[in-house]
């Protein structure tokens, strides 16, 4: 995995990273998107489904830094 | 003996915040010393101290009281308080190193590096001032919530409220006299009670008081909503409130000097890998706890009082003892770092300005502004307390101080603004976000589907921003100037920040 992450070439990562933030942005900004997201049910693991979307793009938006924060560490390009 | 729990554990933590203050005494040797805390705090402190600043007190109180309220809209503040650090990640190095390398103390001085302009200064340092002072007052006013329910009906409002205040004020002697370094260090353990101990009791309530999500389902559908065509407020509002609040974020002068804070660039995107999981899973759980807590009978008539009502109806007096405890150690942080960074912004941006200061006297001109501040803020705080406008100021606020995103964002991405489209944009955008939010109060603009004042002026502000930079040719030293500011931040980071007595 690591051999990997470092053998990237950094427009790639640029491009999965800013397609990342973009969907993250889009999920939560696109009013067609939220607009369909904002009901009761179905439910999700218990929870209803606009409170489930709401958590759902939180993770989304909060995995995207953690995981370019590690695979900018594993390149050497935290700083 | 229940007012001995209750305010016991208030006294206590509040005596080992100053314990830690007086353990930690250190001089600053200089004024960058007292406005950055010398650029030295690794990535923990950062995060933890942006997440003190970030989430106030009334997090606890405002918050989870709308959530309470009017269900899944309070989640507005999540995706935007976990989006504006994608924005904070992406300007981290260009914006640490350009501080670093040019001993940049403050939001507006970074402003005046980029557009090497001395009128950005005093502009953002006002609308930082005028638009950052509300919520100090509200913080104020906040403990006055917290100190009457742990007073347990035995203090009057007014009597909470001058109880909360006074030893907020007290708290701010520590806070004007060791500056950031101070703020920081106090972040640490406020951050660790409020977010960190503040999660683990809600999932605790959450487990063994509501026994999982059922209470969930008892709610109406119309709290799993969002306003939609048709709506009072409109399909657009939501989308109003998460872009305003995302590019608002780093447009608060005590959030944007966090990153003057860390010992480099490294620290900063660490602290948003430690930062942002602590936001999601915090905010995230109180939100659950306050759209669970709508479905008790006490909260549906108090929806501002959920916290409390819940933690005292799980819990008994300990809990709510505890409670009270995280609400305090929330505000604390969130006053403090507030009039740090105001005094900061008024020493360096507005008197700095036009006055050749001395570090010694940029420091105390800080610290009598603070002083100032903090007595304005008390007696303003004392007598509004009774006033439901302030909440609208506060609001107002928001809409003006986002107007600093354009030069602050765009600038630090764009080469091509200049001082006078920076500058005229501020000042266009934030006037127009004021008379409009004085004439639409509610802050929709009717017939706009929902956008919001701020977000009006933020597209004059943004049309004028580049409109003028595209018209206005730049000077061939200009170009070269912002080439070379641009290029600085790609090379290696060997910064040495220059010594202040002599420039070098």
């Amino acid at each position: 995995m690591g051999g990997m992450i470092r053998g990237m070439s950094a427009r790639m990562k640029n491009w999965v990273f800013g397609i990342w933030f973009a969907v993250c942005f889009v999920c939560s900004l696109f009013p067609p998107l939220y607009l369909a997201a904002s009901r009761q049910g179905p439910q999700i693991l218990a929870l209803p489904f606009s409170v489930a979307y709401m958590i759902f793009v939180g993770l989304l938006i909060t995995l995207s830094i953690v995981v370019l924060y590690l695979v900018e560490r594993t390149r050497g390009e935290v700083d | 003996m229940d007012l001995v729990i209750t305010f016991g554990m208030v006294g206590v933590f509040f005596l080992v915040i100053i314990g830690v203050l007086y353990l930690a005494r250190l001089r600053d040797a200089n004024f960058s010393e007292y406005a950055v805390g010398g650029r030295s705090f690794n990535g923990f402190y950062v995060a933890m101290s942006f997440l003190n600043t970030w989430w106030p007190g009334t997090t606890f109180i405002a918050f989870a009281g709308l959530t309470a309220a009017s269900g899944v809209i309070g989640f507005y503040a999540l995706l935007y308080s976990l989006l504006t650090v994608i924005l904070m990640y992406l300007i981290a190095k260009r914006v640490w190193v350009w501080g670093a390398r040019n001993d940049v103390k403050t939001q507006p001085d970074l402003l005046a590096l980029r557009f090497d302009s001395k009128l950005i200064r005093p502009v953002a340092a006002i609308i930082n001032v005028v638009s950052t002072f509300p919520w100090v007052v509200l913080g104020m006013q906040a403990l006055g919530l917290v100190f009457r329910y742990l007073s347990l009906g035995h203090l009057t409002v007014v009597g909470a409220m001058l109880l909360g205040i006074g030893l907020i004020g007290v708290r701010q002697i520590w806070t004007i006299q060791m500056g950031m370094r101070g703020v920081v260090i106090t972040d640490m353990i406020q951050g660790l009670v409020a977010y960190v101990i503040g999660a683990l009791v809600i999932i605790g309530v959450l487990v063994f008081f509501f026994h999982g999500f059922g209470p969930l389902n008892s709610l109406s559908p119309a709290m799993y909503r969002l306003p939609g065509p048709g709506s009072a407020l409109g399909p657009l509002y939501f989308f109003s409130l998460v872009a305003t609040g995302a590019l608002g974020g780093w447009s608060w002068g005590s959030i944007f000097v966090r990153l003057f804070t860390s010992d480099g660039v490294k620290s900063l995107k660490h602290s948003a890998f430690v930062g942002l999981p602590l936001s999601f899973v915090f905010f995230t759980l109180l939100s659950l706890l306050a759209l669970s807590g709508a479905s008790l009978p006490a909260v549906a008539k108090a929806p501002q009082e959920v916290w409390f009502i819940v933690n005292q109806q799980a819990g008994g007096i300990w809990l709510l003892a505890l409670a009270g405890v995280i609400v305090f150690a929330a505000t604390m942080g969130n006053i403090d770092g507030n009039i740090q960074a105001l005094g900061a912004i008024m020493a360096n941006d507005i008197a700095g300005v036009y006055v050749k200061l001395s570090d010694h006297a940029l420091s105390t001109v800080a610290k009598l502004s603070m002083a100032g501040l903090v007595v304005v803020s008390v007696i303003t705080a004392v007598f509004t307390f009774n006033l439901p406008n302030l909440v609208s100021l506060a609001q107002m606020s928001y809409q003006g101080i986002i107007q600093l995103a354009v030069p602050q964002f765009v600038g630090i991405f764009w080469k091509g603004g200049n001082r006078y489209g920076a500058n005229a944009g501020l000042i266009v955008g934030f006037l127009s976000a004021v008379i409009l939010t004085y004439i639409y109060p509610d802050l929709v603009v009717p017939g706009l589907g929902g956008i919001t004042t701020g977000v009006i002026g933020l597209v004059l502000n943004l049309l004028i921003y580049v409109v003028v930079g595209l018209l206005v040719p730049a000077t061939s030293g200009e170009v070269s100037r912002v080439t070379r500011l641009f290029q600085s931040a790609r090379l290696p980071q060997t910064v040495v920040v220059p010594d202040p007595a002599t420039g070098k």
